[in-house]
């Protein structure tokens, strides 16, 4: 659905973008994550030219958007919808009319409008509010508003930048569990950019990390978090710095599925006599259906002329085992 | 003091229509060639929705020049051009070119700067749902700024009457003409002070109202 290669953009003597490649398929959630000032918002805007790379290729739907101008543009840039950090809502305008925006721009009628309007406060819950000024709404049901407001033009893909980064953990929940109810319920594309790891975890079929401009790791959130040495596995996982002793070696092991809940720490100490104690653990539920749930556990092996043949027994069997 | 109220009613009841009617019609003015201008400068200004360094420069230097020109000065310096539009330089209804004159620019900077004032995530949103430049102006920026536009408006209709005032000492009409005939030439004094209170109060007025306009338009 949406497909960048090689993109790069510069800023004076600031790389933004230094060859990205990105592919969200049809229908997921896709979430970029970084950094502030890894190139994250200008990436999101090259899909809807609310900034022209310099080279490389944005394509959405199939259709080049850096090659588009004028009212192409205009039309392309309809049937993506956008979703701010700040929510740039008019503030002297109503819900109602804050709705109604995009299909005005479209010279859609009012008779056409109302009916539309309507049913999209009541897809994001706000039907009570349509008369309601912004400065009267709190925060997740401005979002609510500019969601609604995203989707009037019926797009097929949704961009959000930062969407829940204003808001409070409580709301920012709500909000997520909304984008992907919509997701699931319209078959809407989001690509979505964030610096909290919470969102990917929680909502993202897919994901690719973002520094510096560059893309350092890609793929599915299920597979990232199941494959050692991951980047977001890291991140999700959080084991930090805890090492084992001196005389004993840090080994980091990751469940999948089924493998969750095996007694692995007995296995070792029954079956290959070692003393392994348990530095950290951490279990990590994947977004999508069925719940892939990924679990990672920081052991102390004791140094032993078996350590090597139970680490090789562990991988036989399909965990991920990564030594520290 | 003894007036005769009468009198004083003949001669300043048309003189007020008179004021009232140049300042309705420069503001009008100004509003027409004001707001456009104001836009233009905006939109080709560095922050702006098309910035185009070399125009706005250009641009602003010629608001500045008609900003800068006081205006006792510039209503002599363009008599002709009032000749040519009007047929007369004399009298309220040609003081209305030298008044739009000087308040276009005027005008035209605070709308740049109320319009500056509007948060760009605005402008950017308007863009991403597939709005082009005009729309942009249309549904966003005028809608968005409107309270700050009516302030703006206020302090430029004050700034005319102040303006119509010194036209009048020059060959124009109205209440400022009276005052200063009256008062500064034939020493009535308590008729400058009446015509000069009648001033106060239309300023007074036209402020009370801008401000309740524009505090009724705000919502944030």
């Amino acid at each position: 659905m949406i497909e960048l290669s090689e993109v790069r953009k510069k800023y004076r003597d600031t790389t933004a973008l230094d060859g990205v490649d990105l592919h969200v398929r049809e229908g997921e959630v896709y979430g970029v994550l970084g950094r502030s000032g890894a190139g994250k918002s200008t990436l999101l805007r090259t899909v809807n030219a609310l900034e022209r790379p310099d080279s490389g290729s944005v394509r959405v739907a199939g259709t080049e958007i850096t090659a588009l101008g004028g009212s192409e543009l205009r039309a392309a840039r309809s049937r993506i919808g956008m979703v701010f950090q700040h929510f740039h809502l008019l503030r002297n305008k109503t819900v109602e009319a804050n709705v109604a925006l995009p299909l005005r721009i479209a010279g859609k009628n009012k008779g056409d409008r109302g009916p539309r309007v309507a049913e999209l406060l009541d897809v994001v819950g706000l039907s009570d509010k349509a008369g309601a000024y912004p400065a009267q709404l709190s925060g997740g049901q401005r979002q609510r508003v500019a969601i609604a407001r995203a989707l009037a033009a019926e797009p097929d893909v949704l961009l959000s930048d930062e969407a829940t980064s204003a808001l409070d953990q409580q709301t920012t929940v709500e909000i997520l569990d909304l984008l992907r109810r919509l997701n699931r319920d319209l078959g809407l594309t989001i690509l979505l950019i964030t610096h909290e790891l919470q969102v990917v975890t929680r909502i993202c079929d897919s994901a690719a990390i973002l520094r510096a401009g560059r893309v350092v790791e890609s793929g599915k959130v299920a597979d990232l978090l199941a494959e050692p040495g991951s980047e977001l596995g890291r991140q999700a996982f959080h084991l930090g710095d805890t090492a084992a002793p001196e005389a004993a070696s840090t080994v980091d092991i990751t469940f999948t599925g089924a493998e969750v809940g095996e007694p692995v720490v007995a296995a070792l100490v029954r079956r290959f006599d070692l003393d392994v104690s348990i530095l950290d653990a951490a279990v990590q539920t994947a977004p999508g259906d069925g719940g892939f749930t990924v679990g990672r556990l920081r052991l102390a092996v004791p140094a032993s002329p078996r350590t090597g043949e139970a680490l090789e027994w562990l991988r036989a069997r399909g965990y991920g085992v990564e030594e520290r | 003091m003894n007036l005769d109220w009468a009198e004083l009613a003949e001669l300043l009841g048309p003189a007020s229509l008179e004021t009232l009617q140049m300042v309705g019609l420069a503001t009008l003015w100004t509003v027409i060639a004001g707001l456009p201008l104001g836009v233009a400068l905006y939109s080709l200004s560095p922050r702006g929705l098309r910035p185009v360094g070399s125009v706005y420069k250009i641009l602003g230097l010629v608001v500045n020049i008609g900003r800068s020109i006081p205006f006792i000065l510039l209503m002599l310096a363009i008599i002709p051009v009032t000749r040519l539009l009007i047929g007369t330089s004399i009298g309220s209804f040609a003081a209305v070119v030298p008044l739009s004159v000087a308040a276009v620019p005027f005008f035209a900077r605070l709308v740049e700067s109320s319009l500056l004032d509007i948060d760009p995530g605005l402008v950017e949103a308007a863009r991403s749902m597939g709005a082009h430049g005009l729309g942009i102006v249309g549904r966003v920026l005028v809608p968005e700024s409107l309270p700050s536009l009516i302030r703006a408006l206020t302090v430029t209709v004050v700034a005319i009457i102040g303006y119509s005032a010194m036209a009048g000492a020059i060959g124009g009409g109205g209440l400022g003409a009276v005052a200063v005939r009256y008062g500064y030439q034939r020493f009535q004094y308590d008729t400058m002070i009446v015509a000069v209170i009648i001033l106060v109060v239309l300023v007074q007025l036209i402020q009370f109202a801008g401000d309740l306009v524009s505090r009724r338009l705000d919502r944030r």
